[in-house]
């Protein structure tokens, strides 16, 4: 089974396809114009790809080992425990928490929604 | 250190005051558009970051310090046990009427309150220190969390302007306070989408990315008052409702059904996992969604309401209260001198204040002097003595030492003040071994209240003059002033200048077989005197329109005493003290009563005594030059001397007299001297080397007799008597 790629992982690998052989200054500076990705950013990714065989990085030319058509995107409920926690911290302005609705109570919101 | 942490905590009181206003507006003003509430939790802010607030009589904050700082003791600095340094001051006689600053030594230390232990003073210091590990704590965690998060997001795709995606994201927010980015989850609708970058932008344009980290950073200094905690949770709540009604303001009821919609979407799990805890600051989706639904625009008149609300909110609770009680007295505890200062008290007129600092550094020196301020329109003013001889205060001063450190106690007795806030401020120079020197000012401050300690119906069957001298009170003894003369005469001063001021006057009477006092109440309201006393256990009292000050030379010439001084009551400033002495040895006036209170009386006698030769060999009484008796026995010279020993000059001469008719009394003693007392046949005044001087104590007896006696006559030859036909006789 090809190593799962995340969906950021993803989008680098579809910079990577298109230009390598790369040198992995030159992909930073992709990666920040296309992604806005800080260098180090970019940097902990290739770390990140090449630890688990997804790229390599060989004196400081980054080339891919898994081709487009071998790649997965994973699925997205594996990365629940990598999420941060479930809950942000108290001074970030958000939209609304995930919370755990019963089913009961998603049932009422709907009707309320609805009247 | 904590000074601050005392101050944060008087900040979170009054703050809560204003809390708890706006918890109960929020519950009766349910209609109230979400932004004015967050404009009330921001009131809330200031509250808390501002420590200076501007003083309004419409101040509904019930006190701006509540945790006063003077209450606290600090825990003094192990002082060297002084061994040099003892201050005892010089024990002087009794206390001089004299304004200035007389040390007089006294035991008495009834009123000396000790600060409390180094131990109790300790704990001040380990609030503090578990205070500053909260605060620590708490901004700890918030970095950590904020450095995490933004981690996570670091490999997040822009999709537009400000907006970017990323798989660690679960439920859409805004981070970044520079430059604030909205992060979002994969996977989400494009309608939602829609709506949720339009609630994220609302939070941008509300600036709530920079509101709510700041209310976190008030928790975090903040974080031992349960009720700021309270308005954090509730202010988020606020956030976020008032950001829904920004979005939603000019929707119909359709698009909001679609925002309720994308709001239950981003709040479902996909996969329900257990029992993950509540986040702090959560909102309800539920209530949400109802108030999305529910809202209507508020009618203008609404908000005109609301914003008036919260004006009246503004002045009455971000105001402080007009303090009579002074804030920033300066009443510091020094520790690091090691000054513990004795708290503030309420010190009643002319009763004994004592102010102690104790386990002070041995190097310290203490001013003599002292200076007195008053709290007045707001700021300390200085108090001035009016003039030499009236005081405000006398002072005593004395120090003492034990094993813990050195004490100073200063005891001061305060008159001629009126009611009100003060403070005492006594200069303390701290000498370094380099020669160098520090000077600072300490102060204590007192309440002044001119009420006697006692009152009238309580004063005790044995009121002794000692005791009631401690207590401010002014003692006569036998008529005459005693005890405290300088208190009345700042009485005195003060009525006359119609400034309201209080004494008590206790009269002693020792000549009867039982000795008894009598206790009168005088006080003047700024027009009339009133002086109220016992009777049977009822209270009298009497008014009257002037205090009178008389001073003269007593011409009554069987006695002369000297000058007189007398305060009294009248209430015709036209009457003189003849007239008043007059009406009462006199059958002269029988109908006219001057009605009157003598309350102040004073005799001064002089002083200078002519005294006798010592070896009196002989005495002649010699009328006109020729001499008619002479004595030389032992012991009737021995009356003539003892006569004199109560001599005292008069400083003025008696108005009637006869001396100089040549009637004269010649001393020689056993060296020869001679001393020629010119007599007058009638008084007992005489002149001796011109000075005019009164021989015998003052009172009823007549000692022209005891010359008589000596000189073994029972009266006055004929010859002064053919001369002087109205010479005293027998």
């Amino acid at each position: 089974m090809a190593p799962k790629i995340f969906e950021s992982e993803y989008r680098f690998c579809l910079i990577l396809w298109e230009s390598e052989p790369i040198k992995s200054t030159e992909l930073a500076k992709l990666c920040k114009e296309r992604l806005d990705w800080s260098k180090t950013t970019t940097y902990t990714v290739i770390k990140r790809l090449s630890e688990r065989g997804v790229i390599k990085n060989e004196n400081t030319v980054v080339t891919s080992l898994v081709s487009k058509e071998d790649a997965q995107q994973s699925e997205l409920e594996e990365l629940m425990d990598k999420k941060f926690e479930g809950s942000l911290p108290a001074f970030i302005a958000a939209f609304g928490k995930r919370q755990d609705l019963t089913d009961a109570e998603i049932e009422e919101i709907r009707r309320i929604i609805q009247r | 250190m904590d000074a601050l942490f005392l101050k944060l905590v008087n900040m979170g009181i009054t703050a809560s005051w204003l809390v708890l206003a706006v918890v109960g507006v929020r519950l009766i003003f349910r209609k109230m558009p979400k932004w004015v509430l967050c404009l009330l939790w921001g009131m809330v802010a200031l509250r808390l970051i501002c420590p200076f607030s501007f003083e309004s009589s419409m101040s509904l904050i019930p006190n701006a310090e509540p945790v006063k700082q003077n209450v606290i003791y600090f825990a003094p600095v192990n002082a060297q046990i002084g061994d040099a340094n003892i201050e005892k001051d010089p024990v002087a006689g009794e206390e001089t009427a004299h304004p200035d600053i007389d040390p007089v030594p006294e035991n008495n230390t009834g009123a000396a309150q000790k600060p409390a232990s180094a131990q109790e003073a300790n704990w001040l210091q380990y609030l503090g220190m578990i205070w500053l590990t909260g605060v620590a704590g708490m901004l700890i965690y918030a970095v950590i969390s904020y450095l995490l998060l933004r981690r996570r997001v670091a490999t997040a795709i822009p999709v537009r302007k400000g907006i970017k995606r990323s798989e660690f994201v679960e439920s859409p927010f805004v981070l970044g306070v520079i430059r604030p980015v909205i992060y979002l989850p994969l996977g989400m609708e494009e309608t939602d989408i829609t709506y949720v970058i339009a609630h994220e932008r609302a939070h941008i344009r509300r600036r709530d990315h920079w509101w709510k980290p700041l209310g976190f950073i008030l928790i975090s200094i903040y974080w031992f008052n349960p009720l700021l905690w309270a308005a954090y949770i509730l202010l988020c709540r606020d956030i976020e409702a008032a950001c829904d009604e920004k979005v939603i303001k000019t929707m119909e009821k359709d698009e909001r059904r679609a925002y309720s919609a994308a709001l239950l979407n981003c709040s479902i799990r996909r996969r329900s996992i257990a029992a993950c805890p509540l986040a702090f600051g959560e909102v309800g989706v539920k209530e949400r969604v109802k108030h999305v639904m529910d809202y209507k625009r508020p009618a203008f008149c609404v908000i005109l309401v609301c914003i008036l609300l919260c004006g009246v909110i503004a002045v009455c609770l971000l105001t402080n209260p007009e303090t009579p009680q002074a804030d920033d007295s300066g009443i510091v505890a020094e520790d690091e001198w090691g000054i513990a200062v004795a708290p503030d008290g309420i010190v009643k007129s002319g009763a004994e204040a004592t102010f102690i600092y104790n386990d002070c550094l041995s190097d310290l020196v203490f001013a003599d002097g002292f200076s007195i301020e008053r709290w007045e329109n707001g700021q300390w003013v200085r108090v001035e003595k009016p003039s030499e001889y009236v005081h405000y205060f006398a002072g005593t001063n004395w120090s003492s030492s034990d094993e813990s450190g050195t004490d100073h106690v200063w005891g001061v007795r305060f008159g001629g003040l009126s009611d009100g806030r003060y403070r005492l401020g006594k200069t303390v120079t701290r000498q370094y071994a380099d020669r160098t020197a520090e000077e600072k000012t300490i102060y204590w401050a007192f309440s002044f209240s001119n009420t006697p300690r006692i009152p009238l119906e309580e004063l005790p069957q044995i009121y002794g003059a000692d005791q009631a001298a401690l207590d401010g009170c002014y003692v006569q003894s036998d008529g005459v002033a005693c005890e405290n003369i300088w208190l009345f005469y700042s009485f005195a001063h003060l009525t006359q200048n119609d400034v309201p001021a209080f004494i008590r006057i206790i009269n002693w009477y020792y000549q009867e077989e039982s000795h008894y006092y009598e206790a009168f109440d005088l006080s003047y309201d700024g027009s009339v005197y009133t002086v109220s006393w016992l009777e049977d256990g009822q209270r009298k009292s009497e008014q009257y329109l002037y205090l009178k000050h008389f001073t003269g030379e007593m011409q009554r010439e069987d006695k002369a005493y000297g000058s007189y001084e007398h305060y009294v009551l009248v209430n015709d400033d036209t009457v003189t003290w003849v007239d008043i002495e007059k009406m009462m040895y006199s059958s002269q006036y029988p109908a006219q009563t001057i009605p009157h209170m003598t309350v102040f009386t004073d005799y001064i006698y002089y002083t200078e005594v002519i005294s006798l030769p010592d070896n009196l060999t002989q005495m002649e009484l010699k009328f006109q030059g020729e001499t008619l008796i002479t004595v030389t026995e032992r012991d009737r010279l021995e009356q003539i001397h003892q006569l004199f020993s109560y001599t005292r000059v008069l400083g003025y001469e008696p108005k009637t007299h006869s001396i100089g008719m040549g009637l004269d009394l010649v001393l020689t003693s056993a060296e020869g001297e001679t001393l020629t007392i010119e007599l007058d046949p009638d008084i007992d005044v005489c002149r001796i080397n011109g000075k005019y001087v009164s021989y015998g104590v003052p009172d009823e007896s007549n000692y022209v007799g005891v010359v008589w006696y000596s000189l073994g006559i029972d009266k006055w030859p004929d010859q002064v008597y053919e001369k002087y036909p109205n010479a005293l006789r027998q």
